[in-house]
């Protein structure tokens, strides 16, 4: 069994820094630090193969510690592979805050959302996705935590958000090319609305399918540079959200006489989505729809052109059963091996007690060229 | 003489009788319940919350919450902080309700998701967190949402009561009506029916203790029991405070992502 993954060694390095960053503080501890523990057994499998396509067992630390003036928290995550025999530490989050008056500031590793969206997403580009083939419990478990600094500034009327992150731990980019944005926010009687403004570096998949035509080695991770925004609205029974960006100068592959050309193009990316409350359903709709400004010839988007989602949640026995069912239908780009897709995938997440929760869900392809998988986890927290 | 003075006794009592049966009669139900509406409770309250959840085999769960709850005249604004279990802490809860006919907004923050989600405020009869409590059962309710006849007099645990149904105008409401037991001159409920759309009784909500913090009587301890499932929640209010400065900026995205 190999000890540690290489690339994961950074983990170390940052969560000995924060905790001792955190001792530095020591002298304005405020109260005692909260603990908790999670053991989480996954497995999932390749229905088409029937084979065993992933499975873990996983340790994860939660550790809290309030400051006079903000907190000092650390998740790290020691998960053993059972099936590449690998054990891996890594830190989801790991952080410090800092809080003045009328400002917080978040150093160190950290998950941030932006968008009104669920599981979809325009605008939601900060954190890199983990790449790893398995279905997850919730779509935003894929996301991975982000080595950045965040700084909110508390307006009378709303939050200005400016974040700053280093490259992803995995991608090519040269270390001097850190993502940066900003975000305005207001919740507001009715409304709500988020204007957004950046640039981050997301794993482009169109330049691995680039690779494999042309036998070279362009960086698998591109700058997203957007400007955009989002909002939800109340309507009695409904939510009416949405989320919309123009994404200038984007990545894209280009059929030429000489092959394939990396090319760059504007698109505007726009999502509507409606949530509706009947009775003890939730029923949510979501399009996401990309359109490419005077698309030229023969060029291929690098991610899916269009995806749209229905959710249908209910839960029972005082919310300790929840029973979702998505489908999702993705107007995939022509590249090889890909295809529109029709994706059915079932949750069912069960708190059998407050500490041990079951959870259990399918990815049925319906039509399409990806694998069908089944999942079972179990978590327990002491 | 005394004769006279008896007849003047006799008259008297009759009198103040007649006059308190007045009184009593003259309340109706929609005025004993105003009176429970808009019994003072403080401008500001913050409290933390026990709720202990209780199946019929006998199995308890207990959820931690801190609260905070301002009234800024046109608007009430509440935010709860979930404290424990690991599973839902950091969990935050905001409510904006507004005198006029502008509708609640909700919001929750799931850590999980790292992301402040704005929700339907037409769901307040969904039971809050599992427990036996709708977020209308809570006092996210108005008085206009029902209508109120004052059906008699009672006692509970020796204390006098009017007896006030309530049915809701909303026919799509969780309950077809509701019975509560106002204690007689200090407006507060001492007991709760809940009947569901078929006519029987679903749930009883019981007052197990009240204390008078600051001078404004405060139920510490209320239990709510379904009937039909024979689930239990007990609902424990402590450090309680009215009255105190609660900052405006607590009810803020800021605060439901920061939590307390």
């Amino acid at each position: 069994m190999k000890l540690f993954k290489g690339e994961k060694l950074s983990s170390l390095t940052l969560i000995i820094s924060l905790a001792a960053a955190a001792l530095l503080f020591s002298s304005s501890l405020a109260g005692a630090a909260y603990i908790s523990h999670q053991i989480t057994g996954y497995t999932a499998y390749d229905l088409e193969n029937s084979s065993e396509l992933y499975s873990y067992l996983e340790y994860e630390l939660k550790f809290e510690q309030r400051l006079k003036n903000g907190q000092f928290v650390l998740n790290p995550k020691l998960q053993i592979n059972t099936l590449e025999e690998e054990l891996e530490l890594d830190l989801y989050e790991g952080y410090l805050d800092y809080y003045f008056t009328n400002a917080d500031l978040r150093i160190g590793r950290q998950i941030i959302s932006w968008g009104k969206a669920d599981g979809l997403t325009v605008t939601n580009l900060i954190n890199d996705q983990n790449r790893i083939q398995r279905p997850y419990v919730n779509p935003d478990d894929r996301f991975l935590g982000s080595d950045a600094l965040k700084l909110d500034y508390f307006t009378e009327n709303g939050t200005l958000e400016a974040v700053l992150t280093l490259a992803p731990s995995d991608s090519d980019l040269d270390a001097d090319q850190p993502g940066f944005g900003l975000r305005y926010s207001v919740l507001g009687m009715g409304s709500d609305y988020e204007l957004t403004a950046g640039s981050f570096p997301q794993y482009n998949q169109m330049l691995e399918a680039y690779n494999q035509a042309a036998g070279s080695s362009e960086q698998l991770y591109r700058d997203q540079n957007f400007i955009g925004g989002s909002f939800s609205n109340d309507l009695g029974s409904f939510v009416l959200k949405g989320e919309g960006a123009y994404f200038f100068d984007r990545d894209y592959l280009q059929q030429t006489q000489r092959g394939p050309q990396i090319a760059e193009n504007d698109e505007l990316e726009l999502l509507l989505g409606i949530d509706y409350y009947l009775g003890d359903y939730l029923i949510a709709l979501q399009a996401k729809k990309g359109i490419l400004i005077d698309e030229p010839d023969n060029l291929v988007r690098d991610k899916s052109m269009g995806e749209y989602s229905l959710l249908v949640q209910r839960s029972f026995m005082r919310d300790n059963l929840t029973v979702e069912n998505w489908l999702i239908y993705r107007e995939m780009a022509e590249l090889p091996g890909m295809k529109d897709t029709l994706l059915w995938r079932p949750r069912l997440s069960f708190d059998y007690s407050d500490q041990i929760t079951i959870a259990a869900g399918l990815d049925q392809i319906i039509d399409g060229s990806e694998k069908s998988e089944i999942f079972a986890q179990i978590e327990y927290t002491f | 003489m005394r004769n006279k003075i008896i007849i003047a006794v006799v008259a008297l009592i009759a009198l103040m009788t007649v006059f308190g049966t007045v009184s009593a009669a003259d309340l109706s139900g929609e005025e004993i319940m105003d009176k429970v509406y808009n019994r003072e409770t403080g401008d500001s309250r913050t409290s933390e919350l026990e709720m202990i959840l209780i199946n019929r085999h006998g199995a308890e769960r207990i959820r931690e919450i801190k609260q905070y709850e301002k009234d800024f005249g046109e608007v009430e604004k509440k935010i709860m902080f979930f404290i424990s279990p690991a599973d839902v802490r950091n969990t935050s809860f905001m409510n904006w309700s507004y005198d006029s006919d502008q509708s609640d907004d909700q919001w929750i923050f799931l850590p999980a998701l790292n992301k402040v989600k704005r929700i339907s405020s037409e769901n307040k009869s969904d039971y809050f967190m599992g427990s036996d409590f709708t977020y209308d059962d809570l006092g996210d309710r108005n008085l206009s949402e029902d209508e109120h006849s004052l059906i008699g007099e009672d006692t509970v645990d020796g204390k006098d009561v009017y007896v006030v149904e309530n049915i809701p105008v909303a026919a799509d409401d969780l309950y077809s009506r509701t019975v509560t037991y106002v204690w007689k001159d200090k407006w507060i409920g001492l007991k709760k029916e809940f009947y569901d759309q078929e006519g029987e009784l679903l749930k009883v909500l019981t007052v197990n203790e009240i204390k008078e913090i600051d001078g404004i009587l405060t139920i510490a301890d209320n239990e709510m029991h379904n009937l039909q499932s024979d689930h239990r929640t007990i609902l424990r209010t402590s450090e309680v405070e009215y009255n105190t400065e609660v900052d405006e900026n607590l009810f803020s995205e800021r605060m439901m992502r920061r939590g307390i």
